[in-house]
Parts: C-alpha cells; structure tokens; sequence
C-alpha cells in the first residue's frame, strides 16, 4: 500500500504544510533566545505560508491539467473535496493569511505585553482550519474544521489581555459562537436523523429517496444555515462581529473578516449544491432573504458610525449580502457563468478589506485612535495611506476603475438573469447608500485640516502589504479578464459522483 | 411518521408528570421540622465554610483541560490497538501505525508546550 501514500498526501499537501508549520512555530517559540524569537517565527511564518501557497497552486494545476479526475482513497475522498473550487478558495485563504501577517509584525509589538511568539502559530492554525473547511463535504468534518476556524478567532480577538475592549470583545465572540455552534449541530443532527448519512453526496441520495421535502429536512437544514450565518456574520446573526471587530486586534480583524467568509460560503455552497440541490426552491429564497437582510441592515447602519472598525464591520455584513445574492441566484448546472461571480467578488473582497484595515492598522501604530474624527488630514500627514483608503473604500463601494465594480457586476447581474431582479434592485440601492459612508471617511481624510500633526513611520513589511492590496484592487479592475476566466475552473462544484 | 412523534411527545408528557406528581405527593406526607443542622449545606459531612461563590485559582482549569486531552488519546487509542492486527492483516498496518504516531506526535507537541511554560508547576 505504500503507493498509496503519494495519492494520500498530495491532494491535502497544503493542509499538512500549514499544520506542520503551526507546530513548529508552537515549538520555536519555547526554545529560541528571546532576542532573535519574533524574527524568526515571523520569517518563518511568512516562508511556510509561502510553501503552502504554492503547494495550492501545483495540486490546482495538477488537477487542472490531468485529464482523469483525481483518485483519492474511500475514506479521504468522501470527507474531503479537493476540486479547482475548493483549490481557488484555498490559494485565497492563503492570500490572506499572507497578508495578515505582513501587517503584524508592529502592531503586536505596540499593543501585546505577552504570548507575542503565539501569535503566528495561532494565525496559522486559523488558516489551516479555513483550508480545511473549503474542502469538507462530510458534516463532521465540517464542525471540526470551523470550531478549529473559531476556536482560533476566539482566542485571537481577545488577545490583547490587558485591554477591556478586546477581552470583552473576546468573550462576547465565543458566547455568541458556542451558541451558535450548538444551533447548527443540532441542525445536523435532525439532519442524520432524517437521512441517516453525514456525507453530503449519501445525504442527498436519501433526501431524492424521500420524494416530497420533509418537513425536518427543511429544519435541519435551515438551523444549519444559520450557524453558517453566524461565521458569515450575515444579518440576522451578525450581533456579534461590530463588538469583535471594534475590539480586536486590527490585523486580526482583517483576517476573520475575510478569511471565515470565504470558508462559510464555501461551505454554504457545498452544503446546498451537493447535500440539498433536491428542495433547491427552498434555500435559495432562505438565502436570499438573508442576503436582502444583511444589505439593507448592514449599510443602513454603518452610517451613523464614528468608529473605523464598527463601521467597516458593518459595511463587511452589507458586503456579505451582495456574495449571498450569488449563492442565491445558483443556476442549476454549475457550469454556467453565474458561478464564477461568488468567486471574482471573494478575491476582490480579500483583497480591498485587508487593504482598509492594513491603513486603520498603520493609522494606530502612529498613536492616533480608530475614531474617524482621528482621520481628519490624513492627506496630508500621510499621502500614501490617505490615497490607500480612498481606493480600498471606492472598490468596498463598487465604484470603477477599481475591482469591486466587476465582482458587484458580476453577481448583480447573475441575480437578474436568475429571475431574482428585486435582488439586484435592493443591492444597487445599497451601493448608492453605501457611496455616502464610505466618501464620508474620504471627506474627512482629504477636506479637513488635522488638529494636531502626526508622523507617521511605518515599516516595509505593512507598506508591502498595503501596496501588494493596492495592486490587486486596481488590477482586477482594470484588467479583470484572467480572474473572471480563472473562477470559472472553479465552476464545476457539483460533478457525477 | 407523525405518530413517531406522538410517542416521544407521550414520553415527554409523562416524564415531566412523574417529576410534579413525586414532588407533590412528598409534599405532602413529609414531616416539616426543620433545624439550623438540617437547613446548612451538605459538604461531605464537612462544616461548611463560607459561600460557594468564590473565585478557583485558573490552575485547575489547564490541568482539567491537559487531562481531558491525554483522556481522548486513551480514547482513540484503545479501539486503535485493538483493530491494528485486522488492518496489518488487510496490508494496512504500516499506514495505520504513522496514523496514530502522527497523532501521538501532535499531541506530545501540546504537552511539552505546556511543560516547557510551568503549567506542570504547582505551587
């Protein structure tokens, strides 16, 4: 059987690079000398990501390219899904991680008095339950995979154990998420029960069994959807993300509110697509009413905001209403266009809201607090952050030439060709409401003379990342042709099993 | 399917009857004479001494956790050792033993983590 190994390994490469590096980072901060710790682990940190990244996109190509499908043993095949989707999603996570960790390294030397060397490992260990997640398709493997995702976050967001705020912010985080967690097994649970099966693929097999849609069926699968609402933090289960986004630690917050995202909808769109295609009808309104919730409450309320981080928490929980229309306006056969719009508007997201927290972390480091009154001047102080924000915020609200206007276009006219026009409708409507929050920060940076000067000093690694977002921003919006192509590898989710 | 229901519905129904029918019927046939002995907390047959809301050094806590970890491995370990010979059997025993040492590596990192930052030390 020792062949068998290479076809074991291969596919899940990723997944064993990044938990064999959260270990040794785990290990090297008990045993390096204090002095020379942080940068090592964070080179190392940064190296491994590295790894795991390109690992991604050689399987990606592997199976891109190899005209049989991808043989994986029984047992790893029916819990884990390694498909150009899942392979997408994952270089994304990685992505991010990626960029977390360049705009770290000054921050927790700022604001962490300890557990500095278990920062990274711990970041790590987010990413490896998010690489994970975008490729369970058995339930239980599911439910590990995110409590490994939000055990991290819990602890993340309260890391800064000497500040009120984060530590509160913390709690209030693991309560709602326990709760939370326990409303989707029980959705599981009444699930198996009614199927008897915790694979997707078997589970659907006995859902087209029982013919007409049993009425625990939609139960089950309904309290399963909203405890992926609550990781997605979509309106109505979104209470807990201003208070953990105001209260973590900034670069954290860039992370969980990108990173659990893509690995929600990821599993969103396997839950439905191969466990529950049968009662379609049903979870694609559920679904889009929680899409026009999340809008409309998510931009409504990001207007009064005074702080940075409650206000781009908001505006993430309008965000994840557009990506849910997509999930929403699902055509039946996955090899259609529509698909690729969840995909583009994920990168874009990755890429434009860790761009708007790396500035609101670089603004921190400089001493200033993460109230928009403290951004008055910015222009001036800082050019490059103040013209940073302005394109992250234009992207965040859609506008060209940056790339948020291709992922909204994308799914708001996936929308309409599905017949879900009043989608569309509610969310160009959004849009418009959400210019004006948005330029308000804008209004404040350019238009108003600072109070008292600051200097800002920051370190290559956070400029890299801020201009590594940037480039991606404007690239895809300038030039979006090879994503749009490259999310569409990604269409194929639901093939003959 | 709807009389499926019906039974634990019935069940339900009588649990809970059970519960206020006891309560109830003790109620009323107990004798009431209650003493400043009788009414203090039970404590092992101890004095009790002082309230129970106290705070618990955060010591316990790690210590129940690493227990709880080291009582999953037991967990896991014991239906391991016993299908190892049917997976040797099946070719699978090479596979199956790097399984568990991965495992066991994993968690052996855990513990020397904890080792290594004085949660072993109590004092």
């Amino acid at each position: 059987m020792s062949g068998d190994f290479g076809s074991v390994i291969g596919p899940v490469a990723p997944e064993i690079i990044l938990c064999v590096l959260g270990l040794l980072l785990l290990v090297a901060g008990m045993f390096l000398p204090a002095h020379r710790k942080a940068t090592i682990i964070f080179w190392t940190c940064l190296v491994g990501l590295g790894t795991a990244l390109c690992s991604c996109v050689m399987v990606l190509a592997a199976i891109a390219l190899s005209p049989e499908p991808l043989q994986m043993p029984n047992w790893l095949g029916a819990t884990l899904r390694v498909d150009e989707f899942a392979l997408v999603l994952k270089i994304l996570i990685n992505l991010a991680t990626i960029l977390t960790i360049l705009i770290s390294p000054e921050y927790i030397q700022h604001r962490l008095t300890a557990g500095r060397s278990e920062y990274f490992p711990l970041v790590v260990f987010a990413a490896l339950g998010m690489t994970l997640l975008v490729s369970a398709t058995d339930l239980i493997t599911i439910y590990v995979a995110m409590e490994l995702t939000s055990l991290v976050s819990y602890v993340l967001v309260g890391y800064m154990k000497r500040d009120p705020k984060s530590t509160e912010a913390g709690m209030k985080y693991f309560l709602v998420g326990a709760a939370s967690s326990a409303i989707m097994l029980y959705g599981m649970s009444l699930t198996y029960g009614m199927t008897g099966a915790t694979d997707l693929a078997s589970i659907r097999r006995a859902i087209a069994e029982l013919g007409s849609p049993e009425p625990m069926v939609l139960v089950g699968l309904i309290l399963m959807v909203a405890g992926f609402g609550f990781k997605l933090a979509a309106a109505p289960f979104h209470m807990w993300a201003p208070e953990a986004y105001e209260g973590g630690p900034t670069p954290i917050v860039a992370l969980i509110s990108v990173g659990p995202k893509m690995a929600g909808i990821a599993v969103l769109l396997h839950v439905l697509e191969i466990g529950f295609p049968e009662i379609r009808d049903h979870w694609s309104a559920l679904i889009a009413a929680i899409a026009a919730i999340s809008m409309v409450l998510g931009n409504l309320t990001a207007i009064p905001q005074k702080n940075i981080k409650r206000m781009l928490a908001y505006s993430s929980i309008g965000q994840i209403g557009y990506i849910l229309i997509g999930v929403a306006s699902l055509p039946q056969s996955m090899n259609d266009w529509r698909t690729s719009g969840i995909i583009v508007y994920l990168l874009v997201y990755a890429f434009m809201n860790i761009g708007a927290f790396a500035v609101v972390t670089a603004v921190s480091n400089a001493g200033l607090s993460d109230d928009i009154e403290d951004y008055r001047g910015l222009a001036q102080s800082s050019p490059l952050l103040a013209v940073a924000l302005l394109v992250f915020l234009a992207s965040l609200a859609g506008l060209p030439p940056t790339a948020g206007l291709w992922g909204k276009a994308l799914i708001f006219g996936a929308a309409i060709y599905s017949g879900f026009t009043w989608l569309a409708v509610v969310g160009v409507a959004c849009s418009v409401v959400s210019v004006f929050y948005y330029f308000n920060v804008v209004r404040v940076m350019f238009f108003l003379k600072a109070t008292t000067p600051h200097t800002f000093r920051n370190t290559h690694l956070l400029t890299a990342g801020i201009i590594i977002a940037i480039t991606g921003t404007l690239f895809i919006g300038v030039y979006p042709e090879p994503f749009i192509a490259m999310a569409r590898v990604g269409q194929d989710i639901v093939a003959a099993r | 399917m709807p009389s499926d229901y019906a039974y634990v519905a019935l069940f339900a129904a009588i649990g809970v009857a059970f519960i206020i029918a006891t309560l109830v019927f003790s109620w009323f046939i107990r004798p009431s004479d209650p003493s400043p002995e009788k009414l203090s907390t039970y404590e092992c047959a101890e004095e009790p001494v002082g309230p129970a809301h106290v705070q618990f050094r955060v010591g316990y806590y790690v210590f129940a956790l690493i227990f709880v970890i080291f009582d999953v491995e037991t967990v896991f370990i014991y239906p391991w050792a016993v299908l190892l010979r049917s997976f040797a059997r099946n070719g699978m025993g090479m596979f199956a033993f790097v399984e568990m040492v991965v495992f066991l590596g994993i968690l052996l990192v855990g513990l020397g983590y904890a080792w290594r930052k004085g949660v072993l030390r109590w004092e």
